[in-house]
């Protein structure tokens, strides 16, 4: 059941609070083994007539009292002493937390493979990665472990595994969603949103989260609107933007179930035109110095003194962004490197303000390719960054994306990103649903099978 | 541009207190020469004129009033950390000033 | 035994001073940490747990630009925080949150007295904030971490190398510790740590114009005498180098006052690098006119400033710097004027040692005075005159300076010699004025 027949069935006493958690845990018994999308369980007793809700938080939401690792072993056994703000305010709404979620260590990765403790598997495919960073997050909510799982994209760690996993995941407006709390990475990128199965879920959760906190000065303090509100409401009259640079190197399966987007799109009644990003391909290049130099300076205080263990614990991936950002940073490179690449920055978001005077919203594919095989690009770090190569310029310009259910490839789910102006997510939301309602993949649920046919 | 950037490991791991084996070294080396060669294309990006974006958020002025709320209890600072003694965290001596 | 005679010293001071806000620079927790149990004043953010993010103090901001503008520095309408990344045990973060190339405050200046009423100005780089670190106990082979100043504000000022003597050097600090105690903002106690002066030394032969290409940084100055003996430590130690043909490098050395020696702590043969960017998590300042207006509003009377007026008025030098300078005498003064003639009330405060006694003092001179006061009809006459002869005084009065309503008593007091009441003739004044 998604979040909204949990609600509904709340209002409407169809069943109880036990009966909701029983079916979640029951789900998580059958298949959690072969999907292994948590790190830590929690042992969960909801109150009795309380309308209380299952989610899980990727690992690397700080949660008062429950350890939190963010999915490396340099953090084993650190538990904070606070919670992030998402997550209290999620628990003021009755959200109760089953456990911590699975996810590249320190979210540094676009497959889940760098994971310190496990390597998530993709519930439609079992011998496909889930995508990553939020790897346990997506396989989570598809898997029908809990209806929502919080997540974060700082270069898509959000929308490609919700577009590798057939579930809705919002990367909300940088500065949207209070980053407190959230084990930093990309400072000035990192995106606080969550993974769930369909458009309205996405757009209540947010409702929940979104809006100025005082812990976060970057947090806007721009009026929260009611994002389900317009959420029925049709594309009929929308302009929509297809960026052609979106449209070039990629798989010819993503192509097809792309054109059946648009398609559908047109036959919804929205008008559809060419736009360029022109700047798209530097935003790669632009995106892997800005990166490793913040996280460089962001796992600084990861020093083994105050908690977790030495730096030597770090793993792979971490170690390689430490360096390239050190050196980026560093003196005599920091002009050619970071400040350049901070101007770069400005073109790309530029791109997007320029297309946006003429078009209510983009619409793009997520990946260039179907959710790759587990072990069959994280031997060659560049080739896993490639994945990133449709997601990092939003990061880059701050703008919303909501990835959405696009179709399937032979039972493997490709997800589309619909990209809005800043603050314009209540409009995304009406896009995507306007779709869900036309195409119901929702419903296709993942088969938990050894492989798919491709 | 025909040179690509070599990063010196050796010298970067030091600066970012990384110990490394020689093992991890030699791999880095050669990856993040890779990795460096392929983000060396921005240096083809004409910028003349353009500004950095430190912030997309176009916010400024964000300050908050000088009012004390709480703050960690002495357990909850020290409870995480491997070594502490009374009310103090403890490391290894370091005698070499910053 | 070197000589010295042909040498010159050159010194820049880094002073820092932790500014007295309520709250911290950038967490929310009590800023005041004095004897508290270690780690008992710490927010989450001050311990740089992960996902924590700083937020500024506004107050301890405005302090900086008050201190800023009243040392005559140029403040930033634009500024911002920077990341400084470094290494060590009491820097929680790996990183201490400061300001690189856009400080709050930039090419101010202060003219200090060297002698034979003359002045040198020394100019003041620049004033910026940061944080501060937690505290580091080095014992049996183990360092110690108290966090209870990590992210204490603290405001930086750094000079020119303007200095030629260890006593300008201590006489600038000393005015810069008064300064900062009178502006409300810094008890300035060097030995509770909250300002801490570290001195930049070098020598070059006299009649060179041009700045050595090393300067040795000293640290550990707790006292103004510290410091001069430091400088005098160094200005020997480098000219007898230099004498020698040794060569003179970049270095820290630690001041041992007990030895009386400056002990070799690290040389660096380059700049430390920082890998300086701006602060991602603290969107960047701008400061316009109305802001600066609304908080360099009711800025007190600096010392030196105090000290010119008084020469102005009359008053002779030495009382003049003592009412300036001694923080006591100076609170007296500026809580006691318009109480009394201003030339009874500096005689007062300057030849009394304990302040707490100055209002009986005053009271039994008032009663003095009431014995040959003015009558009604006569005070009533003076201040018509005072007024009608100062209109624009009156002018500026009215239009909101409260100092012009200091000139009119004066003017009042004069007219009667003192007889009158300069309580009662403010009060007359004050009601006349209104209507």
């Amino acid at each position: 059941m998604n979040l909204n027949d949990i609600l509904d069935g709340y209002s409407n006493k169809s069943f109880s609070v036990h009966e909701v958690f029983t079916t979640f845990l029951q789900q998580i018994d059958k298949y959690e083994s072969k999907v292994h999308s948590f790190i830590t369980r929690i042992d969960i007793n909801p109150k009795d007539g309380s309308n209380a809700i299952p989610i899980a938080h990727k690992d690397i939401y700080s949660t008062k009292g429950i350890e939190t690792t963010a999915a490396s072993h340099i953090l084993k056994g650190y538990v904070p002493p606070y919670s992030a703000t998402s997550v209290i305010r999620l628990e003021s709404k009755g959200f109760e937390t089953l456990g911590k979620l699975n996810c590249d260590a320190f979210a540094h990765g676009t497959t889940g493979e760098n994971s310190d403790i496990v390597i998530t598997k993709n519930p439609y495919d079992l011998s496909r990665v889930p995508g990553g960073s939020s790897s346990g997050s997506a396989a989570a909510v598809a898997a029908g472990f809990v209806p929502v799982a919080t997540a974060t994209d700082t270069g898509g760690s959000i929308r490609l595994p919700s577009s590798y996993t057939n579930t809705v995941g919002i990367k909300p407006t940088y500065g949207r969603v209070s980053r407190y709390g959230v084990i930093a990475m990309t400072s000035s990128t990192d995106s606080i949103g969550h993974i769930t199965k369909t458009v309205w879920d996405s757009a209540y959760v947010l409702g929940i989260t979104a809006g100025y906190d005082e812990h976060d000065a970057t947090s806007s303090r721009i009026d929260v609107p009611a994002y389900t509100e317009h959420i029925d409401d049709g594309v009929s009259g929308m302009t929509l933007g297809l960026p052609k640079e979106y449209l070039v190197n990629i798989d010819p399966e993503i192509e097809r179930v792309f054109n059946e987007v648009v398609a559908t799109y047109e036959k919804l009644g929205a008008r559809i035109v060419e736009v360029s990003l022109p700047h798209t391909h530097n935003a790669l290049s632009c995106y892997y110095i800005i990166t490793p130099s913040e996280i460089s300076s962001n796992l600084g205080r990861f020093d083994g003194i105050r908690f977790g263990l030495d730096r030597s614990k770090f793993g792979e991936e971490a170690k390689r962004r430490i360096l390239i950002g050190t050196f980026c940073l560093s003196a005599g490179y920091y002009d050619e490197y970071y400040r350049k690449a901070q101007k770069v920055r400005t073109l790309v978001k530029n791109d997007f303000d320029n297309v946006f005077t003429s078009v209510d919203a983009i619409i793009a594919p997520v990946s260039p390719v179907l959710a790759p095989r587990v072990g069959s690009v994280i031997d060659d770090p560049l080739k896993t960054y490639m994945l990133d190569v449709l997601t990092v310029p939003v990061n880059l310009a701050g703008n919303p994306s909501l990835s959405v259910p696009g179709g399937f490839s032979h039972g493997l789910p490709v997800g589309f990103q619909i990209i809005g102006k800043h603050f314009d997510e209540q409009l995304l939301y009406t896009i995507g649903n306007a779709y869900e309602k036309e195409t119901q993949h929702y419903k296709t649920l993942p088969t938990f099978s050894d492989s798919t046919t491709i | 541009m025909d040179v690509h950037t070599k990063i010196d490991v050796e010298v970067v791991s030091q600066l970012a207190k990384l110990p490394l084996s020689e093992a991890e070294k030699t791999k880095f080396s050669i990856q993040l020469e890779e990795i460096m060669a392929f983000v060396d294309e921005l240096s083809l990006v004409d910028t003349t004129g353009v500004n950095e974006t430190a912030q997309v958020t176009e916010k400024n002025n964000e300050k908050r009033d000088d009012i004390a709320k709480e703050s960690l209890s002495v357990g909850d600072v020290v409870v995480n950390a491997p070594q502490s003694e009374g009310s103090f965290i403890v490391t290894k001596g370091v005698f070499d000033e910053s | 035994m070197s000589n010295n005679s042909t040498y010159e010293l050159i010194i820049g001071l880094e002073i820092h001073i932790q500014l007295n806000t309520e709250s911290k620079m950038f967490g929310v927790g009590s800023n005041n940490i004095w004897k508290e149990e270690p780690n008992s004043h710490v927010a989450p953010v001050d311990l740089g747990l992960p996902g924590t993010l700083p937020v500024p103090n506004g107050k301890a901001i405005e302090f900086t630009q008050r201190c800023g503008h009243a040392l005559h520095c140029n403040l930033a309408t634009n500024s911002k925080f920077d990341r400084k990344n470094y290494f060590y045990p009491d820097l929680p973060k790996g990183y201490q949150i400061s300001q690189y190339d856009q400080p709050f405050c930039t090419d101010g200046y202060l003219d200090i007295p060297i002698g034979n009423n003359e002045t040198k100005r020394i100019t003041i780089r620049r004033i910026h904030l940061e944080e501060d670190t937690g505290k580091s106990l080095h014992k049996d082979g183990k360092t110690y971490l108290d966090f209870n100043k990590a992210g204490v504000p603290l405001m930086e000022l750094v000079t020119e190398p303007d200095f030629r003597t260890s006593a300008q050097a201590s006489d600038f600090s000393k005015m810069i510790q008064v300064a900062v105690r009178v502006l409300g903002i810094s008890d300035a106690d060097m030995e509770k740590g909250n300002m801490r002066l570290e001195a930049n030394v070098s020598v070059r032969k006299i009649g060179e114009t041009t700045l050595p290409n090393y300067r040795v940084e000293l640290k550990n100055i707790n006292s103004f005498k510290f410091l001069r003996d430091a400088v005098e430590f160094e200005f020997t130690r480098q000219v007898d180098a230099q004498q020698k043909g040794e060569r003179l490098y970049m270095e820290t050395r630690g001041w041992d006052s007990k030895k009386g020696v400056s002990v070799l702590q690290r040389r660096k043969e380059t700049e430390s690098d920082y890998r300086y960017f701006p602060e991602p998590d603290i969107p960047p300042f701008v400061f316009d006119k109305i802001y600066f207006d609304e908080i360099l509003a009711d800025l007190p009377t600096m010392p030196w400033d105090l000290e010119t007026q008084l020469v102005n008025q009359g008053v002779r030098s030495d009382y003049a710097q003592m009412l300036a300078y001694e923080e006591d005498k100076y609170r007296a003064y500026v809580q006691y004027k318009d109480t009394l003639d201003d030339e009874d009330l500096v005689k007062l405060i300057a030849n009394t040692k304990d302040m707490s006694t100055i209002e009986n003092e005053i009271t039994k001179i008032k009663s003095q005075k009431n014995d040959v006061g003015v009558s009604a009809d006569e005070l009533s006459r003076l201040i018509s005159m005072v007024i009608e002869k100062n209109p624009t005084v009156v002018l500026d009065y009215t239009s909101g300076k409260e100092n012009a309503l200091h000139f009119l008593v004066g003017q009042v007091m004069k007219l009667s010699q003192g007889r009158a009441d300069a309580t009662v003739v403010r009060e007359h004044l004050i009601q006349n004025l209104r209507d």
